[in-house]
């Protein structure tokens, strides 16, 4: 983890932050943002310090090295912008051209960006709807390396994750496809796996079993690969209606923690014995579902939405998969979760931020915020005293102090 | 004499107006817009719902209920044929049926529900029912026979909804206009008495919700949100006064746009359409339209929206789950959501809201600024409980897929 100490701005405002959020879902691929401080009482209305047009997509803002990235569609280009906390004035920009036409049946998700970049080591590395994968320097924005994929039938959604110096997506069309390990400095291919096309959930790399695999839904699967060399170590055929695999995996001590649309929640524990790797389901909750949303594991806890009963936000024990809890139903067509320090953060799709205690017995919603008038499908992300929306078309930052 | 004929006239126009607004005479009631002028209404309801006053089966379909006087007219689908129906509002019992063939053309997609979709229009002498091929028919009220039939779609190459057509007939002096979609024929008047085309104007896409007839500052309007526009017509003619754009992800506005007295037409609509407020208003013959506000927080999907007051209520959503909204109607500003009631329709009567939602409950309720106040609930129904409720007097009538139900609200 990465401290970023109180950095004051000469401007309209001086904004601290404590941690960078350089990926999809946070340091740790999990959705914990664990440097936040709740404050001391939450404001009656969240103050704007800032908006601006940055295009469209539900792609989240990532923050690492003082500076805020978004990845968005301008027309039929997808641009890279670089912005500054501090107001939201762009830094450096970078575009390049990405026609694309959506499946008729995602025309309502629009042909914006949905895949989160990665920021490590002084680069930024994006996927496009397409399947365009590129690499920047984070600093000037000079283009370094790009690749181009075809998309999965309903849009590029998966995020790239980094690891010991590869960036590691599985990008390409349900007929040519790989899940890659790519050279983070020169683009150079180290492995890849191509067993089954891509799904639109995105990859997160554990250590399981003494080993550090990649583990991801793809089109028709579940799969852990070695992270190192590319080798499928196991599987579990998962298949979702319209084959929609979505749900980035969740981890808890050893269980792995999966779900899809009309799939109940199941937890999955990897076993080697000898040189044989077992997926082995040891728990399942058939009465959630989750569908877009990924859940965030906060101590012994799981939060996440459901799809069932029009939405509804839950807790279970990771441990056994047993729910503790779930809220009153018809709560939204999708909601992103971060769990940041005592609470929750929940923006559903509509554009409320409701910010709940995290409680094992029962959902407690302590404010409701409206944060955007257009919907809001990426995850809200905090930047010191204040939370980064990206809505439809613009980049907010709300301040909560 | 002059002062006590006009009189005469005022109260015989009154007198007129006042039993007309008691039918329900096509989609939306008489002022196609769900309210009703019904007084007397209950406050409370037996927790089994209103008194029945009776029930009967119906079959497949979402088209409303008509009602003119002693006789209701709706349609329902019985295996491959669509049923044009006239029933006795006293007793529910089959005055006449009209059956048409209507196999599903190929590439449509109707899991949803077959349909048929539309809601009938009673006039003086006739009925005018569309079924989801868009062949509308002009029946003989009292018998049922057929009169005039135009294709929209195979005669005019109408817009092709793979749902099914669904917009409701509406009458304007001696003609049926009806949105059929597509270049030199969007909007077309047929003679009431004859069927022979009046006028075909326009070039714009068709979409599934009904047209509605508008009074701006003295002037008629047919008002009709098309593909990826709502636009107004002069009615006589067809002709364009004016059009601003408002579209979804799949060309698909729905809903009936809602005109109000202060000049304010609102229009709604889900897949990411969102709601406009526009003001209207004709300076030197010329209609301008002024956008007062657009907020995605009001997306009505196959439902509809009410005024009260400075409020603008509907549900807001698709297929999620679709909470009833209101919002300020001069600011757009959202007051209230309200998770009471999944997806609904919502009739305005004596102060109070009928609400029927798709999970098949009728609720009575009240609402202000601060929220919805439910009044008494009932279920009724099954789902998917689509179709808007009609009130004629003080009878209510709801279906769903199967049945059709009158209710006394007294």
């Amino acid at each position: 983890m990465r401290l970023r100490y109180a950095v004051c701005f000469a401007g309209l405002l001086a904004v601290a932050w404590a941690e960078d959020w350089p990926q999809w879902r946070g340091p740790h691929r999990d959705g914990i943002a664990a440097g936040f401080t709740e404050p001391k009482a939450w404001p009656e209305k969240l103050v704007l310090k800032w908006k601006v047009t940055v295009g469209e997509g539900h792609s989240s803002p990532v923050v690492a090295d003082g500076r805020i990235y978004l990845h968005a569609r301008q027309g039929d280009r997808e641009v890279v912008s670089a912005l500054r906390p501090a107001d939201g004035q762009v830094v450096w920009q970078q575009s390049y051209d990405a026609p694309y036409t959506m499946h008729p049946a995602a025309a309502s998700h629009g042909k914006g960006v949905k895949s989160t970049p990665v920021v490590e080591g002084g680069r930024i590395f994006t996927l496009g709807i397409s399947g365009i994968l590129s690499c920047f320097d984070a600093n000037t924005g000079k283009p370094q390396w790009r690749k181009e994929f075809g998309p999965p039938d309903f849009g590029t959604a998966t995020s790239p994750v980094f690891d010991r110096g590869l960036v590691i997506a599985h990008a390409g069309t349900r007929k040519q496809s790989a899940l890659t390990a790519f050279d983070a400095a020169t683009g150079g291919e180290k492995w890849s796996w191509k067993g089954d096309s891509p799904a639109y959930a995105s990859p997160i790399v554990v250590e399981l079993g003494g080993t550090r695999q990649v583990i991801t839904q793809s089109e028709h699967n579940i799969v852990g690969v070695s992270a190192a060399s590319g080798e499928l170590l196991w599987s579990i055929p998962y298949t979702t209606m319209y084959a929609q695999n979505i749900v980035t995996p969740a981890l808890y001590q050893d269980t792995l923690i999966f779900s899809g649309i009309a799939k109940p929640v199941i937890g999955v524990k990897v076993v080697k014995r000898g040189a044989q790797w077992t997926a082995e389901t040891v728990w399942e909750n058939k009465d959630l579902s989750m569908y877009m949303s990924s859940p965030v594991v906060s101590g012994d806890l799981l939060f996440g939405f459901s799809e069932r009963k029009k939405g509804e936000f839950f807790c279970l024990n990771p441990r056994d998969g047993a729910t503790l809890w779930t809220s009153e139903g018809r709560q939204a067509d999708n909601a992103a979760i971060v769990a940041a320090g005592s609470v929750l953060l929940l923006l559903t799709s509509d554009g409320e931020l409701t910010v709940a205690r995290q409680n094992a017995k029962a959902f407690e919603p302590l404010h409701k915020y409206e944060v955007a008038s257009s919907p809001t499908w990426a995850h809200p992300v905090l930047l010191g005293h204040g939370i980064l929306i990206k809505d439809a078309t613009t980049l907010a930052l709300w301040n909560i102090q | 004499m002059k002062p006590c004929s006009t009189l005469v006239a005022a109260l015989l126009a009154c007198a007129a107006a006042r039993a007309g607004s008691l039918e329900w005479p096509q989609f939306a009631g008489p002022h196609r817009n769900f309210t009703s002028d019904a007084k007397g209404l209950a406050d409370r309801w037996p927790a089994s719902g209103p008194k029945k006053i009776w029930t009967r089966d119906l079959g497949e379909g979402y088209s409303g209920v008509a009602v003119d006087g002693a006789a209701l007219y709706t349609m329902y689908r019985r295996g491959e044929q669509e049923i044009a129906l006239a029933a006795a509002t006293a007793t529910g019992q089959t005055i006449w049926e009209h059956a048409g063939n209507a196999p599903f053309r190929s590439g449509m997609a109707m899991e949803n529900g077959p349909g048929p979709h539309a809601t009938p229009l009673v006039t003086a002498d006739a009925v005018y029912v569309v079924g989801i091929l868009a062949n509308l028919l002009c029946l003989d009220k009292n018998t049922g026979k057929l009169l005039w039939s135009h294709d929209l779609w195979r005669e005019f190459n109408g817009t092709v909804m793979d749902r099914g057509y669904s917009g409701s007939p509406i009458a304007w002096k001696d003609t049926v206009i009806m949105k059929a979609g597509g270049a030199g024929h969007a909007l077309i008047a047929f003679r009431q008495k004859t069927g022979k085309v009046v006028w075909q104007k326009q070039d714009f896409r068709n979409s599934p919700s009904s047209p509605v007839l508008i009074r701006v500052d003295g002037q008629d309007q047919l008002v009709a949100a098309m593909s990826d526009d709502v636009i107004g017509l002069n009615p006589d003619t067809g002709d364009l006064l004016w059009k601003h754009p408002h579209s979804t992800s799949w060309g698909l506005n729905i809903a009936l746009p809602l005109w109000t007295d202060d000049n304010t037409l609102f229009v709604s609509s889900a897949y990411n359409g969102g709601c406009v407020a526009l003001q209207l208003h004709v300076v030197n013959g010329t209609t301008q339209v002024k956008e007062l506000w657009s907020s995605n927080r009001l997306r009505v999907h196959i439902g509809n929206l009410l005024r009260i007051g400075d409020m603008v209520v509907g549900s807001s959503g698709d297929f999620g789950p679709a909470p009833m909204t209101a919002v300020d109607a001069k600011t757009g500003k959202v007051l209230w959501q309200d998770r009471s009631f999944p997806k609904a329709a919502f009739l305005h009567a004596d102060g109070k809201l009928i609400v029927v939602d798709e999970d098949g409950n009728v609720s009575l309720a009240t609402v202000s600024p601060a929220g919805v106040k439910v009044l008494a609930r009932a279920e009724l129904l099954h789902r998917n409980a689509w179709t808007p409720p009609s009130l004629a007097g003080s009878t209510l009538y709801v279906r769903d897929r199967k049945s059709l139900l009158a209710l006394d609200l007294r």
